[in-house]
């Protein structure tokens, strides 16, 4: 009896080997991508988990695997990935985190190695994460900037909401209005003055990028324009550090009368503030001299340690063609990044609804649409030069002018680093 | 000599040392199951120290010395980046903010020692402090810094309350103006570690023996010369561990200050910890970064000697 025992255990144990032989070998046969996104769970999971299946059925022997992470940590993740070893294959980034990463020579040349996908995308969005000679990221999802309005606080400062400033002179009056009649802020802007500058129209380097060039009259009046706003306190202390989402509290607390920013936070308006929402109107997003919108992007990147980056390419491909974005832009407002894709009526017709007005106003701004984050050369320690600058000038410690001058001085030096 | 010294304090055992060497006393079965035992339970710790804490040490030590981007191959550099360090303006500044952050240190401690104290005794509803005390402690950084930001707001409570007592006339800056940004986040860290610090000291004087406090009130010594020539000396050893840890914590701050300033404006927040933080995970320069560890290190070895001079003297060989 205990003979038989052995025997059958013995028999158990080597159909168990024989089962995860099998197994393996079948593993080995799977070509297996990682897919990492930044917080769209858990708002998008069938979405995503849709356009995964489409392409594993489209594509046998390979198997995607998402993971999404918060906007925080995923470079830092990223990272500690490539150092281990066991980089993701296919990763959403902003284009400043691309850039950044491009410059360090980690992420596939997308504009080198496929270069049969420039066509499918915007000229101005598929250049966005362009560095030196290359391309690094696929476009995915994008959103023109467009202005928000508080009707009810337009209406208790004496404002027609049904004519709503469309310069930045009169976005400045009004401001003043809504402060000087209610007491509340009219006005928060997101300080990036690198898109500032891009959208006066002023160059940032000379043609070779030896040079900055960007201390010129209209940069300084911008910046002038800033110190201003806040030493009149016409817009809050808080400006400069609060960002879009402190803009965006203030907006859905009511106390603020206008807000610049993507249409993608109407539905957040709408959980949020339905008291703000109802009252909220939508504007054109003001053009400058440059006549362009800045328009934050999500690109798909293929790290180069990624161990199957072709078919990481192609699968990056599949997530930001035409049939994937137009379904991602009918969840949420966001606009495609490709042109067939935006070409759809569903871009160019409104219910009414300040989610669609909002849409077709952002949709009809593409063509004026670039990706304002830096992509030159030690572009973090550009920004942070730049930075400072901005901030000496927006407190006060600084003339505009002054400020940029010394601004330009340590670019140039940057600029000049051979490392 | 030192055999000779044993043998003339110790006696008999010691003789018995020198008579007959102790024979390799064989560790019996039940002994080597209970070391086993014991080395199986810390295992899973050693290795996790081993892989999170040793392990990014060594390599610390290591890529201190290299050009390191993490997506290029390492480059010797040897001091390199310590040169760099000590001229890099944005660097003196951090260590100007970190060194300004040990004010932190003795306000807290005293706080903490009053609250510990007011805590340390029996009134009714005490336990409601003590805990109410200690949730801040227990509370995510995170969600404590971005509270006390909408706090800190310009159209915030803080400004509302001081105005509508007539102590200010306009709101106050706190995390945006240049001289109020750092004593701003220093509250912070204050408001937080009270609660963490008046465990230690509460456990302190429930150890101090009742008898000595006593023995003093009967010779005639008021509360006060009490609590200055009794307790506080007997808290010694507690005070000097809070001060250490305090020390290394004010040098060491982070979220704090990342979450509430991110180091601006003007960069008058910036301290050591963010600044490492930016060019390892901002700037990818993981050398520099290394190295900047390194030197808050040293920094935080040197701060707590004159720290451990003044305190090591206390307890009960205080008398």
């Amino acid at each position: 009896m205990r003979g038989r025992l052995k025997l059958a255990a013995v028999l158990a144990a080597m159909c168990l080997v024989f089962a995860l032989m099998a197994g393996g070998g079948e593993a080995a046969r799977e070509t297996r991508l990682e897919f990492w996104t930044i917080s769209l769970q858990p708002m998008f999971n069938d979405y995503i988990n849709g356009i995964i299946k489409d392409y594993e059925k489209a594509n046998p022997g390979v198997k995607i695997v998402w993971k999404d992470l918060p906007i925080g940590v995923i470079t830092t993740k990223l990272t500690a990935a490539i150092a281990g070893g066991i980089a993701p294959d296919v990763v959403n980034l902003n284009t400043g985190m691309a850039v950044s990463l491009a410059e360090r020579r980690s992420l596939v040349n997308i504009g080198k190695e496929f270069p049969q996908y420039k066509d499918v995308y915007f000229e101005g969005l598929w250049n966005s994460a362009r560095f030196e000679d290359g391309i690094y990221a696929f476009p995915w999802y994008v959103v023109t900037h467009v202005m928000m309005y508080n009707k009810a606080i337009f209406e208790k400062a004496g404002l027609d909401p049904a004519s709503p400033p469309i310069t930045w002179e009169e976005i400045t009056e009004c401001a003043k209005q809504i402060k000087a009649k209610t007491g509340l802020y009219g006005f928060m802007p997101h300080v990036n003055f690198v898109a500032d500058l891009i959208e006066l129209g002023v160059p940032l380097t000379s043609e070779d990028k030896t040079r900055a060039t960007f201390n010129t009259p209209d940069a300084v009046a911008k910046l002038q324009w800033y110190q201003d706003l806040m030493k009149n306190d016409i817009i809050p202390r808080e400006t400069l550090q609060a960002g879009y989402a402190g803009a965006l509290d203030r907006y859905q607390a009511g106390q603020l009368g206008m807000i610049v920013t993507g249409p993608q936070f109407i539905s957040r308006i709408k959980t949020n503030a339905p008291d703000v929402y109802k009252n909220t109107m939508i504007a054109p997003y003001p053009l400058s001299k440059g006549k362009v919108v800045g328009a934050p992007l999500m690109n798909l990147v293929v790290p180069k340690a990624s161990k199957n980056w072709s078919e990481a390419a192609k699968f990056a491909a599949h997530v930001t063609g035409d049939e994937a974005q137009l379904a991602f832009c009918k969840l949420v407002t966001i606009l495609p990044s490709t042109k067939k894709a935006a070409e759809d009526p569903f871009f160019t017709q409104t219910d009414g609804t300040i989610e669609s007005i909002a849409r077709k106003i952002a949709a009809s701004q593409l063509k004026h649409a670039v990706e304002s984050d830096l992509t030159l050369r030690h572009s973090l320690d550009l920004l942070d030069a730049l930075t400072v600058q901005v901030e000496a000038a927006f407190y006060g410690e600084k003339t505009p002018k002054e400020a940029l001058d010394q601004a330009v001085a340590e670019w140039n030096k940057i600029l000049q680093r051979k490392d | 000599m030192a055999l000779g010294a044993a043998s003339a304090t110790s006696g008999s055992a010691s003789r018995v040392t020198l008579a007959r060497p102790p024979r390799k006393r064989r560790l019996s079965h039940t002994q080597v199951r209970r070391w086993v035992t014991a080395y199986a339970f810390l295992l899973p710790a050693l290795v996790l120290m081993a892989v999170f804490t040793f392990y990014p040490i060594i390599m610390g030590m290591v890529i201190m010395f290299y050009d390191y981007t993490v997506f290029e191959p390492m480059e010797f550099v040897g001091f390199a980046n310590f040169s760099r360090a000590f001229a890099d303006q944005d660097f003196h500044k951090s260590v100007l903010h970190s060194v300004e952050y040990i004010v932190v240190v003795p306000v807290l401690q005293i706080l903490s020692i009053l609250v510990a104290v007011l805590v340390n005794r029996s009134l009714p509803g005490i336990t409601f402090f003590r805990t109410a005390y200690y949730i801040p402690v227990v509370t995510s950084t995170v969600a404590v810094a971005i509270s006390w930001k909408w706090l800190y707001n310009s159209n915030g409570i803080l400004n509302y309350a001081l105005t509508s007592l007539g102590l200010i006339e306009r709101p106050l800056y706190w995390l945006t103006s240049k001289e109020l940004a750092l004593p701003s986040v220093m509250m912070v860290t204050m408001w937080k570690g009270i609660g963490w610090y008046m465990v230690i000291y509460l456990a302190g004087l429930q150890s101090v023996p009742k008898e000595l406090e006593e023995a003093a009130a009967i010779d005639g010594a008021s509360r006060w010369r009490v609590i200055r020539h009794v307790t506080i000396p007997l808290l010694k050893p507690y005070v000097l561990f809070a001060t250490f840890m305090s020390v290394m914590g004010a040098l060491q701050v982070f979220d704090e200050v990342f979450v509430m300033t991110g180091g601006g404006p003007l960069k008058s927040t910036l301290t050591m910890a963010v600044y490492q933080y930016y060019k390892a995970f901002g700037a990818f320069d993981f050398g520099y970064a290394a190295a900047i560890g390194m030197l808050m290190a040293l920094m935080i070895l040197v701060f707590n000697i004159p720290v451990f001079r003044m305190l090591a003297k206390g307890g009960l060989k205080y008398y």
